[in-house]
């Protein structure tokens, strides 16, 4: 099968598209066009380093190289979650809970898939270790945002409820069962809806890359469903790691409500 | 009359000491002006307020008994009580006694209904009848009545005069009704927002 290359040329006829619609919004004021074009190009910078980055690496095989993409791509996952909390937890747990959650899931599903699935050679081989990790916490991030966001607004406006259900002879894992369950439903609804969904309403967009690169669309597909099932699990992973941990900073030993003394509220 | 809750030396957020003996069979009743922490000292009784300073039940200090056991026997029933599963009857562990319901004008049917349809007044009824489920050595009563038409109030006070009288249980009252507090009070204290209590006259 032939692979279409894009030249320079054919991302300009694309870029142009992206032109028109921030001149349309300059004239009439719609106050998108510099966001829109500042996005643009930092798209355009970011990819082509990382793809000079991942040619590199790809060539290398080198362990060092990969585990420092790995810990910056955590990073910047880890703070992106943080970034997306209303009430956030003060001091290192800030960052420390939603980095250490994905850490603990994607890592150990990463491992799995790379060690045991696909047995790669050398297990760390870049070519997989790289977007797998980038597609787990692309994905698992959105699920731990979610869920740790919900999580700390319902506790946050329910004191009410919580104090009375303790007072009533609760423990503390009691009082927020619900809102615990709640929680972890909203943070995994949407890869639900997305394995539901997928191939009816949308071609995921990793077996569209495939398939547009020129790959037999069965073998794509064997794929798809390997991302699906591993960011499921990941999202699940996550989610549950984040709040256990959350909840310990909720009460303190007395199982007593003591959300402010360690949470920006 | 033996003490049943002894109160020494409790300090919290920059309130007290407070020092309160409660005797079995035994109501007291706190007034004080509003912000004088009446309720705040409710809390910290049960232990949902961090405090220095002991709380003994029959002896036990409060920090050697869990906390969720601690509150099945020290119970606070705040002013405004909250309901947050669908039906009552979910919002009980053990179900009320018949004849409780009977007292307070209550008919058993209420217990399948749903939270929503609820007045103000049964909901504080049922409320009642919610901290009583685990038996309750010792009751925190914040304003239990206040809501209540004159009939229904004296109900409230009866079931639980007889509740505290019949077991040798106690009761400590926040209540802003002059007469109610001298119906049940064996001791009245006043708060005041220095945050000392003393005898009132």
């Amino acid at each position: 099968m032939n692979i279409i290359y894009l030249s320079s040329y054919d991302l300009f006829i694309a870029f142009s598209l992206i032109i028109l619609l921030g001149l349309i919004s300059f004239k009439n004021k719609l106050e998108i066009h510099r966001p829109l074009f500042i996005a643009s190009i930092r798209a355009t910078i970011q990819l082509s380093l990382v793809g000079l980055v991942l040619n590199f690496v790809f060539t290398g095989n080198n362990f060092y190289f990969v585990a420092g993409i790995w810990l910056i791509m955590l990073s910047a996952a880890g703070y992106e979650v943080m970034s997306r909390q209303k009430f956030k937890e003060k001091g290192i747990r800030r960052y420390s809970t939603g980095t250490f959650s994905m850490f603990i899931s994607s890592f150990s599903v990463l491992l799995l898939t790379l060690a045991v699935i696909l047995n790669a050679e050398p297990w760390y081989s870049p070519r997989y270790a790289i977007p797998i990790l980038g597609m787990l916490l692309g994905n698992t991030m959105n699920g731990i945002a979610l869920g740790m966001n919900t999580f700390s607004n319902l506790i946050k406006n329910n004191r009410a409820i919580i104090e009375q259900r303790l007072s009533l002879g609760e423990t503390a894992d009691e009082s927020i069962k619900d809102f615990l369950t709640e929680s972890f439903k909203t943070g995994m609804i949407p890869i639900i809806n997305s394995m539901a969904a997928s191939g009816l309403v949308s071609l995921p967009g990793m077996m569209t890359g495939q398939i547009l690169a020129g790959n037999n669309a069965s073998d794509a597909v064997k794929y798809q469903i390997l991302i699906l099932f591993l960011i499921s699990a990941g999202t699940g992973f996550g989610i549950l790691a984040s709040l256990k941990l959350m909840k310990k900073r909720i009460f303190d030993s007395r199982d007593r409500y003591r959300m402010k003394d360690n949470f920006d509220i | 009359m033996k003490a049943l809750l002894q109160i020494n030396d409790l300090r919290f957020l920059n309130r007290g000491p407070y020092d309160i003996v409660l005797h079995e069979k035994q109501i007291i009743c706190l007034s004080g002006a509003s912000g004088a922490g009446k309720s705040l000292l409710l809390r910290a009784i049960c232990d949902l307020e961090p405090s220095d300073g002991a709380i003994t039940l029959k002896g036990r200090d409060k920090n050697e008994i869990p906390a969720a056991e601690w509150r099945k026997q020290v119970t606070w029933l705040p002013s405004e009580s909250l309901w947050w599963h669908n039906t009552v009857i979910e919002h009980f562990k053990i179900a009320p006694d018949p004849k409780h319901l009977e007292f307070l004008n209550l008919d058993e049917r209420i217990l399948q209904s749903e939270v929503y349809k609820l007045s103000t007044g049964e909901k504080q009824r049922l409320a009642i009848l919610r901290v009583l489920q685990h038996k309750p050595q010792v009751l925190l009563l914040d304003e239990p009545t206040s809501g209540l038409d004159p009939e229904n109030a004296l109900a409230a006070e009866n079931l639980l005069c007889d509740y505290i009288r019949n077991n040798s249980f106690s009761a400590i009252l926040v209540s802003h009704d002059k007469s109610q507090a001298q119906r049940l009070a064996d001791i009245q204290l006043e708060m005041s927002l220095g945050g000392t209590v003393k005898t009132a006259q």
